[in-house]
């Protein structure tokens, strides 16, 4: 993983994220083309944001941050 | 991880010694349950010390930014204690009872597979792994995050979305968290 890598994974990962579910995996096939690697992990995020945390840290300790832009102090 | 300006070592030494110690005071409180969260020490760490410095805008971006390095370090220091890990030289002695009393063995092996997931994170999107640590470590909101480190909220919004996705993942995968129970 370099910059690059990192700036164009989170571009499609973003993007993704907006379109409706169903249309997801046609906008992946289209914008990854050969690049499973990116594709792969760009479902693996899709996942992880969706479900929610799986991480202990995110419904403790780390205080309330739980949803999907939430802040423990609002602005 | 990249800072707006680099805080002196002496501001991180005084917040370590500050947050420590206000961690160790609510531990002796709180006997049962998980009351204790990052946001609550940092914002508590602020209270105390902003009004000695008469923090102006620099400042308070120079003191968040340090806080929540340094909440990540201790929360380090107690995961390794917590589990008996050897530590590399220079590594804080924190007392046994108090790493068990502030982190279960769960947490531990999360704090330490989160911690190298953000070391490979601010190698490759040091931008990003200034979010996380303000969001994770201090609590700050989006606004005051992009306040802070002085670019917009939309691109602190997609920095956090895609970087806490991203740790999600790392830190599930490493730890095999998609099969343990809940």
């Amino acid at each position: 993983m370099d910059p690059e890598r990192w700036n164009r994974m989170s571009s499609v990962f973003i993007t993704a994220r907006e379109r409706p579910s169903g249309e997801r995996a046609a906008f992946l096939t289209e914008i990854c083309g050969d690049d499973q690697a990116l594709r792969q992990e760009v479902e693996s995020m899709l996942a992880a944001d969706s479900v929610g945390s799986e991480m202990r840290l995110e419904r403790g300790i780390l205080g309330a941050l739980e949803g999907p832009l939430s802040g423990a102090r609002r602005g | 991880m990249t800072l707006p300006d680099r805080p002196a070592d002496e501001m991180v030494t005084r917040l370590y010694d500050q947050l420590r110690s206000l961690a160790r005071a609510h531990l002796r409180r709180e006997r049962t349950g998980h009351t204790l969260d990052t946001t609550g020490l940092v914002n508590e760490a602020y209270l105390r010390l902003a009004p000695q410095a008469g923090l102006g805008e620099l400042d308070r971006a120079r003191f968040f930014a340090a806080a929540s390095v340094t909440m990540r370090r201790i929360l380090v220091d107690y995961a390794r204690r917590r589990n008996r890990v050897k530590r590399g030289a220079g590594g804080v002695a924190v007392p046994l009872e108090e790493a068990d009393a502030m982190l279960s063995e769960a947490e531990a092996d999360e704090v330490l597979a989160l911690d190298e997931a953000l070391d490979r994170l601010e190698a490759v999107n040091p931008r990003g792994a200034a979010v996380v640590h303000h969001r994770f470590f201090a609590g700050l909101s989006l606004e005051e995050t992009a306040e802070l480190l002085d670019v917009s909220v939309k691109t602190v919004q997609r920095d956090w979305l895609t970087a806490r996705a991203w740790l999600r993942k790392e830190v599930a995968r490493d730890l095999g968290l998609m099969s343990r129970d809940p």
